[in-house]
């Protein structure tokens, strides 16, 4: 069963397309999120989600019900759809209760619901402080609690981690992701940060020129991207031109085991996807073992980038490789490079 | 949770990945909800752009009506009209006097705000409250005071000295706070690149005035081109004494209509002067970094030479006004006491003042709103209108709401209503700018959290975009409040028979002479009008530290 269904929308404002026939379900419980570079169309899509623009064309459904089909909609307080936008947006003039309290019926405003959701994202006490007051990740908590208040069907989230210094960042999308996982409570989640997306979501749609280019769990995209753009956008890749028969590709690095056997006509000309941890570097034993020359080493201290120069029969070819901190190469040491692991083929 | 795709629904993170086929969902099996609305393209609602019409229409009127007024004059006539030495008296008396009087106030506004900003002067405090006090004493109160003290100070010079004491607060102010607020490391780069203090000033500080000046410049002009009491009591005509007596003396309102479009033309080639020279001037501080505490200009031996100046500057603009109003209160009261028509006019004076507040924030908001908010062709029309009674002078508006009631609704004519029409009029630029800046620093985003936490359009500005609005809206209340509180033209040409406000009733004695009985109302004017000044000073005091 879908929580959230978008099915064919499209959105152009004046002659720009911003979005064309996007397709995506996400099932309820779901923490999803939808990956792309600024200016992809992903906070419009999140804009029409949550109602506060009117789609062209196409359908959305939230819930079972469908809220915009393209000529009605339903206008955003009638949606159950909890927003929380870029840096939080908390309402100044309010204290934290307050905040939390706004979409609540006057009633419930002063009752235990309040206290609840102030337990929930750990900001006992805090009750009394305005938004001022609060740190950049206790704001990005106050709104979440905003959001999750009136017990929405999904709730969106508009890159609320993009103002947070990187430490913070990583701690606050494991509390939101572990407090929207405990509530069960479906999430979209925009962003244009790679980690962000694979380190959170469940299930992880590329969004590309206004198309969802690739849906995927975040390992299957990872490992499997559909093109070469995709590969790079999720993190770097070595791509090599390869002959793809059956099980195996002829590279320049040798004969690669293909982790998903081609479909198709066997053999023909194609490429794959090495990533960088997939290649294993060893000191050369003498100068005649080695088959390739460090050009450039990054050290980080618990890994290393290392750019290479392999000779291959044909020629040679730059390539990327990540060692252990401990195993980093020196520049301009002869090393043996080869592949220890199945490749992914386009 | 399997995060895998489900074969049935076709759904992301489906965990029925076995389901059967006849689970999948359709547009055709979901309920459709019942509350929908049609889809509406991005756009100002209906209430917004109906106050913002409503504002853009009344901002037009008086043009219109002064257009047709005139109309009823013959060419021949009009040539005749314009072609009078008297007109070219008044030209030369006008611009003369303007272009005299805002050089005077930029050069002893920037001297004084250099004074109090950036030397070590003792009272740094009070000589800053006493060089802001002057601009809660209207122009006619305070030419009132010298023309009661010195009756014989009459024409150009006593024009000249009343109107340069009453304005340079206008200059002093913005060019005070851009000497504070400037960094203090742009002169020490300047004075590291071997310039002396004195081309630092030249070359560094003076750009940066360039901006407060002209403003404050544009709003002297302005202020001149439309101040009536204050040369009237001065006998020294100008186009405003001289439309208005036109008026006055054979109710020729197609003769004053001609001057008055001259009027106009004037104050829109001073408006247009001011964009054209402030051209795309924009002086912002590059980068980042804490500012550092600026080391004020040791004055030693020439501290006192500084003093007398200020203290001279304090006597002519605060001084004199006051002292005179002291004066003749207390020789009032021993002779005529009006405390009864002093109380009526104080009330009547509050409550239009009220009234006037309350209806020009209402339709500053819808176009501010617009103006901010849903940017667009007509949206850009309406705001403009808006600005368009800045080049009309308080008796060119009263003037053509004559002319209004008179041809096209009679029966507003010399109604409180159509006095305040012509408040809101008058002030609705005024107001706009108090609330725009503020509107503009409300992300909308507030409301749309608020729209999907189940709040209706209405509700979610209404709970969001009002109280963070407060101080804005707050702020053009007050100004308009205090404005029509010191309005005396539009307030003599249009009120009801009967209806005395502070002004006019000052405005009846002082006209008469009776200095002793014109001395209260001033007073109470006065009183009203510090206030805003006293929150000017606190705003000054708020930049930069």
């Amino acid at each position: 069963m879908s929580a959230l269904g978008i099915r064919a929308v499209s959105k152009a404002y004046g002659p720009v397309s911003v979005l064309r026939g996007i397709d995506l379900d996400i099932a309820s419980g779901t923490f999803a999120a939808i990956l792309g570079v600024s200016g992809c169309g992903k906070s419009t899509l999140l804009r029409l989600l949550a109602g506060f623009d009117p789609i062209d064309a196409g359908e959305i459904e939230i819930g079972g019900t469908i809220v915009d089909d393209g000529a009605r909609c339903v206008p955003p307080n009638r949606r159950r759809v909890g927003y929380v936008p870029q840096e939080g947006a908390l309402f100044p003039h309010l204290d934290v209760r307050a905040n939390i309290a706004f979409g609540l019926p006057r009633s419930q405003r002063r009752g235990s619901r309040v206290e609840e959701l102030i337990e929930l994202v750990g900001l006992e006490g805090m009750g009394r402080r305005r938004p001022h007051e609060l740190s950049g990740g206790q704001q990005q908590r106050v709104a979440l609690a905003r959001a999750l208040a009136t017990k929405p069907d999904v709730v969106l989230l508009d890159e609320p981690f993009s103002a947070l210094d990187p430490e913070l960042r990583t701690s606050m999308r494991a509390e939101v992701r572990d407090t929207l996982k405990a509530l069960g409570t479906t999430a979209l989640l925009v962003t244009h940060d790679q980690d962000e997306a694979l380190s959170c979501a469940d299930v992880v749609a590329i969004l590309r020129d206004g198309a969802i280019s690739q849906v995927g769990r975040p390992r299957e995209l990872y490992l499997a991207p559909c093109d070469v753009d995709i590969a790079r956008f999720l993190g770097e890749a070595n791509v090599l031109p390869a002959v793809l028969d059956c099980e195996h590709a002829q590279t320049q690095l040798g004969a690669l085991r293909l982790r998903v056997p081609p479909t198709g006509a066997t053999p023909r000309d194609g490429l794959v996807v090495l990533r960088p941890e997939e290649l294993r570097i060893a000191a050369a034993n003498g100068s005649g073992s080695s088959n390739a020359l460090v050009t450039a080493v990054e050290y980080y201290g618990h890994d290393a980038r290392v750019e290479l120069i392999y000779k291959h029969p044909g020629g040679q070819v730059a390539l990327i490789a990540r060692t252990t901190g401990s195993d980093a190469p020196q520049v301009g040491e002869h090393v043996v490079c080869s592949a220890c692991s199945s490749a992914h083929a386009l | 949770m399997a995060a895998a795709r489900c074969a049935s629904c076709r759904t992301w993170g489906c965990s029925e990945s076995d389901g059967t086929g006849d689970a999948a969902v359709s547009a055709a099996t979901v309920p459709v909800v019942g509350r929908w609305r049609r889809a509406r393209r991005r756009g100002a609602p209906s209430g917004v752009l109906i106050g913002g019409l409503v504002a853009a229409a009344l901002s037009l009127v008086p043009i219109v009506f002064l257009v047709i007024e005139a109309r009823g004059v013959s060419l021949d006539e009009a040539q005749r009209l314009l072609a009078r030495p008297r007109v070219a008296d008044l030209l030369v008396n006008t611009i003369g006097l303007i272009l005299a009087s805002t050089a005077l106030c930029a050069a002893i506004g920037v001297a004084a705000a250099w004074c109090v900003e950036r030397t070590d002067i003792p009272f740094r405090r009070a000589w800053m409250v006493a060089l802001v006090l002057p601009i809660a004493i209207p122009e006619f109160v305070s030419s009132f005071g010298w023309v009661s003290f010195f009756p014989s100070m009459r024409g150009f010079w006593g024009a000249l000295l009343v109107t340069v004491v009453a304005y340079f607060p206008f200059v002093f102010l913005p060019a005070a706070a851009v000497l504070r607020g400037t960094d203090p490391a742009l002169e020490e780069t300047a004075r590291g690149l071997g310039l002396n203090a004195w081309s630092t000033f030249w070359r560094v500080t003076a750009p940066q005035l360039r901006l407060p000046v002209l403003g404050g410049g544009l709003i002297i002009a302005l202020h001149l081109l439309a101040e009536y009491g204050a040369f009237a009591q001065l006998r020294f005509p100008t186009f405003a004494t001289e439309i208005y007596a036109q008026y006055q003396l054979g109710f020729d309102g197609a003769g004053a209509a001609v001057l008055a479009l001259v009027l106009v033309g004037l104050s829109l080639l001073l408006l247009l002067g001011e964009v054209v020279a402030r051209g795309r001037a924009h002086y912002a501080r590059v980068g980042g970094g804490a500012r550092r505490a600026r080391v004020p200009v040791k004055l030693g031996r020439r501290a006192p030479l500084l003093l007398a100046g200020l203290g001279g500057l304090t006597v002519l603009s605060l001084g004199v006004p006051l002292a005179a109003l002291a004066y003749w209160v207390s020789q009032g009261s021993s002779s005529t006491l009006p405390s009864s028509s002093l109380l009526g006019a104080t009330a009547t004076t509050l409550e239009l003042s009220l009234i006037a507040a309350l209806v020009t924030v209402m339709l500053a908001l819808p176009v501010a709103l617009l103006g901010v908010r849903y940017r667009g062709p007509l949206s850009s029309i309406i705001e403009r209108s808006t600005y368009v009674p800045r080049a009309l002078p308080g008796v060119v508006i009263g003037l053509a709401l004559v002319s209004f009631s008179i041809r096209s609704a009679h029966g507003l004519y010399q109604t409180t209503a159509l006095l305040v029409v012509a408040y809101t009029i008058l002030f609705l630029p005024l107001a706009l700018i108090a609330i725009r800046g503020p509107l503009a620093q409300i992300t909308p985003r507030m409301e749309d959290v608020a729209r999907s936490l189940g709040a209706g359009p209405l509700r979610a500005f209404g709970r969001t975009t009002l109280p963070l609005l407060r101080t804005g809206l707050g702020a053009g209340a007050g100004l308009v409040f205090v404005s029509t509180v010191t309005e005396l033209t539009g307030t003599l040409l249009l009120r009801p028979t009967g209806t005395e406000t502070l002004a006019t009733r000052f405005w009846t004695y002082a006209s008469s002479l009776s200095y002793g009985g014109a001395a209260p109302y001033a007073a109470v004017m006065v009183a009203i009008s510090a206030l805003p000044a006293y929150v000017l000073i606190r705003r000054l005091d708020a930049t930069g530290s």
